[in-house]
């Protein structure tokens, strides 16, 4: 019985372990794409200060990555303006974050253009995400 | 024969979990089938129904109050009706389905999906043209999704007679659900401390906190739970 029960755990250890290299590598297959539009080699350290940069809107407020993911992305943010809850961004604790190109495109398509006023450039995502995925 | 019997033991108990799993994962499964389609203005009580419509007028603008909501409805049924009621939506069951799907995930993953017959069609054509600029963020949607969406919303869209288009003119396109005129002669007994003023609500739009059954359009008035206050009885 006590085997049994030693099999299912190691069984489960290393599913999770597989889950979670396998949600790495999601998130490294879409910084290697963004790394063939012709930007410079990605650096963690810039991402994160990007994360954290403030930009104003016309009206003079401020908005940056942080101000609704919160400045630890593995806690829960929170929307400065609609008070959603959002789950942590750190591929550690929640992998499921960049495993899914498509998501990743639309959410990084909205939030640039509402935070910087703007599209973010290859070189600022991959940045942001080399920084989330080994945070 | 003792470690035969245990053996049997085993393999029946490891059946049953078995089954008993499956069946479980299968059910979880067919929860996202489920409709959420649901259309208030289908009454029960086939009389009652009737009752309402007598009170009518060819506008439907002064209609009897008979309008408690009725919540339990038949899944399968209901998509038939809606799309029978619409009329203009030459989407098949399957396709309606699989927009209504699509409206679920993308747009519940931030809000309520507010269900599409508490507006009417011209409201959700402007509410899916300006996602770019939805009540202040950006809810940008590629031209595919953004279009299948809109397909189901408009073939479930509030239809004339509706009691949501109450008092709006034809020529208004109302944006907000909580601007309505009936909307607002529902909640107009609510104080502002219940809900505005309550940090655990700050806003009529945010339905589900007193409606638990928002998200399948149910309504009525006896399940009304406010954060903070408890049960709504008027």
């Amino acid at each position: 019985m006590k085997a049994l029960i030693a099999i299912v755990l190691t069984l489960g250890l290393v599913v999770g372990a597989l889950a979670s290299t396998l949600a790495r590598a999601d998130a490294d297959a879409q910084i290697q794409a963004l790394s063939a539009q012709g930007a410079e080699p990605f650096n963690g350290a810039a991402g994160e200060s990007f994360w954290q940069r403030k930009f104003s809107t016309k009206n003079g407020e401020k908005r940056s990555c942080s101000g609704c993911h919160g400045i630890d992305p593995t806690q829960v943010g929170e929307h400065q303006k609609t008070a959603k809850s959002i789950k942590p961004m750190a591929v550690r604790v929640n992998p499921e974050r960049f495993s899914d190109s498509a998501k990743s495109d639309k959410w990084f398509g909205r939030n640039c253009r509402w935070t910087l006023g703007r599209e973010c450039t290859a070189q600022e995502k991959g940045d942001v995400m080399t920084w989330l995925n080994q945070y | 024969m003792k470690p035969i019997l245990n053996k049997l033991r085993y393999a029946i108990g490891i059946l049953m979990l078995g089954g008993a799993l499956s069946l479980g994962l299968y059910g979880l499964g067919s929860l996202g089938n489920q409709s959420f389609a649901e259309d208030d203005d289908d009454h029960n009580n086939s009389s009652q129904y009737l009752k309402t419509e007598g009170g009518t007028d060819q506008n439907g603008i002064n209609r009897g109050d008979e309008d408690d909501y009725d919540d339990d409805h038949n899944s399968s049924s209901q998509y038939l009706k809606t799309e029978g009621r619409a009329g203009q939506n030459l989407l098949n069951q399957e396709e309606l389905s699989t927009n209504a799907i699509t409206y679920q995930t993308e747009c519940a993953s931030c809000h309520l999906a507010y269900p599409a017959h508490l507006l009417p069609k011209r409201s959700w054509q402007i509410i899916m043209a300006t996602l770019p600029d939805h009540y202040g963020d950006d809810a940008s949607l590629s031209p595919a999704v953004q279009g299948d969406i809109l397909a189901y919303l408009s073939g479930n869209s509030a239809v004339n007679n509706d009691r949501m288009l109450r008092r709006v003119a034809v020529d208004k396109t109302p944006l907000r659900i909580t601007e309505l005129p009936y909307f607002k002669g529902k909640h107009r007994e609510i104080p502002e401390r219940m809900v505005k003023d309550n940090p655990k609500i700050s806003s009529f739009s945010q339905c589900d906190s007193c409606h638990k059954g928002a998200a399948k359009g149910q309504f009525d008035e006896d399940n009304v739970v406010i954060p903070g206050f408890g049960r709504w009885d008027d």
